[in-house]
């Protein structure tokens, strides 16, 4: 497998650079990046193209939530992930709506940063189960939403509670003995049917909506 | 009747005295020269009073002197008293004038120790949290495999007092100025705050609003941030209650707030248990943006609390609307 590029925005220096010496140390990964804020990672990123980009939230001029939407509008097919302190709905919220295909936080092991950054270079998605306990419980306190939900077939249903719980299609097909073709078939249907545009809306439509029980 | 007489002038005389004395201290001493004045006439007059009985010719004159001065007397006495209330007028604003510089200094204070209070829970939490995070994320990374019996038992426990350190980071952080009401609104807020309670599971609570994604005034939401909090403290600290029911609604430039419980409730004019319960402190925080706090009791048992404001329209400089006080 070739090795993974990273870039790091954080306007946090030590903790850049205390991040920057452990990933280096994975045998997966290349070269380590690092951007001061969203500006920087804007100029940046017309050079470089990292495999995985590891977002902070707040930071000065341009934050994470605007740097990743101007990114994603250039290049969609950047894979950026939110690392943040917060561990709130609404800047779960509002990263998810840029379009991250992930959210750590910040206090997680550095097993699970690993495992969320080979995850999401693979196209996948990762949630930590921090943030998603967090959605049940304040979805499940407050009434779902009033609009019908869509109608989900059997089949769609069972991929949709895999999804949330964070497998990869791969790891989906395994699970439900069909092809993997058949797993990125259904999610994209799913998408399309839900009208949202990643896993992680899709995680939090389903929440919100009472398609799957937690 | 001579000595009484003689006593009466003294009396007067010493009044006129006194009179004259306090002119110095009166600010308007115009109508209290006026009131020394006539004290004075009326102790002549009680000298004159003295005459006729030593000089019996003098009767008639001493009458035509006696009626003057006491009309004198009258008009001085009318006009004193006139201009005295244009002291009291002035007294009042002078009252009014220390009451508005007190609430003023009040809401400075409040003001000062807010932006102080954000400041440092900023400084907590993104200067030292990005740290501790760090190097819980570097002693996850030591590999476990190289370390022998003592040394992991170092290690673990070491990760204990990190997490230890980076919630209660957090919590200290978030108690000081909670981020999330800066950045998302009252509503976000009070939706964090609910959660924290609810945590303990002992009241039931109900939260309605239609202010998602309306912003207020940063006053505005502070303080009845900080006003709903203190509800809810008191609440949980001495109403016993299981139920509470909280809505925020906006509407035509009105914001109210209602907060229910089905505690014991408590007598709102009971001095004694007011202070303690912080009521006097939520009246002044909404005393600067004008305005209205209600506490009523409900029978059989529970307590109401209604405030209303009301706010207008300002568009901030990213183009955006807030709401602000009238």
């Amino acid at each position: 497998m070739e090795k993974l590029n990273i870039l790091i925005v954080d306007d946090h220096k030590l903790f850049r650079e205390g991040l920057k010496l452990l990933l280096k140390n994975l045998e997966e990964i290349g070269e380590v990046w690092e951007a001061s804020d969203g500006d920087v990672f804007l100029n940046m990123i017309k050079t470089m193209h990292p495999d995985v980009v590891l977002m902070d939230i707040e930071m000065p001029r341009i934050n994470g939530i605007e740097a990743t939407t101007k990114a994603l509008e250039q290049y969609p097919e950047m894979k950026i992930m939110a690392l943040s302190m917060f561990g709130d709905e609404e800047y779960f919220q509002k990263m998810v709506d840029a379009g991250v295909c992930g959210f750590l936080l910040k206090n997680s092991d550095f097993s699970e940063v690993r495992k969320a950054i080979l995850n999401v270079a693979q196209g996948n998605n990762y949630f930590t189960e921090e943030i998603l306990y967090k959605l049940v419980n304040r979805f499940r306190t407050r009434p779902a939403h009033v609009e019908q939900p869509v109608t989900l077939s059997d089949r769609e249903q069972e991929i949709l509670l895999l999804i949330c719980k964070g497998l990869s299609n791969q790891e989906i097909a395994e699970q439900l003995f069909i092809s993997k073709r058949t797993v990125d078939h259904h999610r994209a249907s799913l998408l399309t049917k839900t009208d949202t545009r990643n896993a992680a809306s899709l995680v939090i439509y389903a929440i919100r909506h009472k398609l799957i029980e937690v | 009747m001579k000595a009484a007489l003689i006593i009466s002038i003294v009396f007067q005389l010493v009044a006129a005295i006194i009179a004259f004395s306090l002119t110095r201290q009166t600010k308007f001493n115009i109508s209290w020269i006026l009131i020394s004045i006539a004290f004075l006439l009326i102790a002549i007059r009680r000298i004159l009073d003295l005459v006729p009985i030593y000089y019996k010719e003098l009767q008639s004159e001493i009458y035509l002197i006696d009626r003057i001065l006491g009309i004198l007397t009258s008009v001085l006495l009318l006009a004193g008293v006139i201009y005295i209330r244009r002291l009291f007028n002035f007294l009042k604003r002078i009252d009014d004038i220390r009451r508005e510089s007190e609430n003023r200094v009040l809401q400075a204070i409040m003001q000062t120790e807010e932006k102080e209070r954000r400041q440092f829970a900023k400084d907590l939490h993104d200067g030292i949290g990005p740290l501790l995070s760090n190097i819980k994320m570097s002693v996850s990374a030591l590999d476990k495999t190289q370390i022998n019996g003592f040394n992991l038992t170092v290690v673990d426990n070491i990760n204990i007092l990190i997490n230890e350190s980076i919630t209660s980071l957090k919590y200290t952080s978030n108690n000081l100025s909670p981020h999330v009401l800066e950045n998302f609104g009252l509503s976000s807020a009070v939706n964090s705050f609910i959660e924290n309670i609810n945590r303990l599971g002992q009241i039931d609570i109900s939260f309605n609003s239609n202010i998602e994604n309306t912003r207020f005034d940063s006053q505005i939401e502070t303080n009845l941030y900080r006003i709903i909090c203190e509800l809810f403290q008191n609440t949980v600290k001495h109403a016993s209650a299981g139920k509470v029911s909280l809505l925020v609604h906006f509407h035509e430039g009105r914001l109210v707030v209602q907060y229910f419980d089905d505690g014991v409730g408590f007598d709102p004019g009971d001095g004694t248990s007011v202070n303690g319960m912080g009521l006097s402190n939520m009246r002044s925080r909404l005393k600067p943006l004008n305005g209205d706090i209600e506490f009523k009791r409900i029978m059989p048992k529970g307590m109401m609390t209604s405030i209303m404001l009301k706010l207008k329209a300002k568009t901030a400089a990213h183009g955006k609307t807030k709401y602000t006080d009238c």
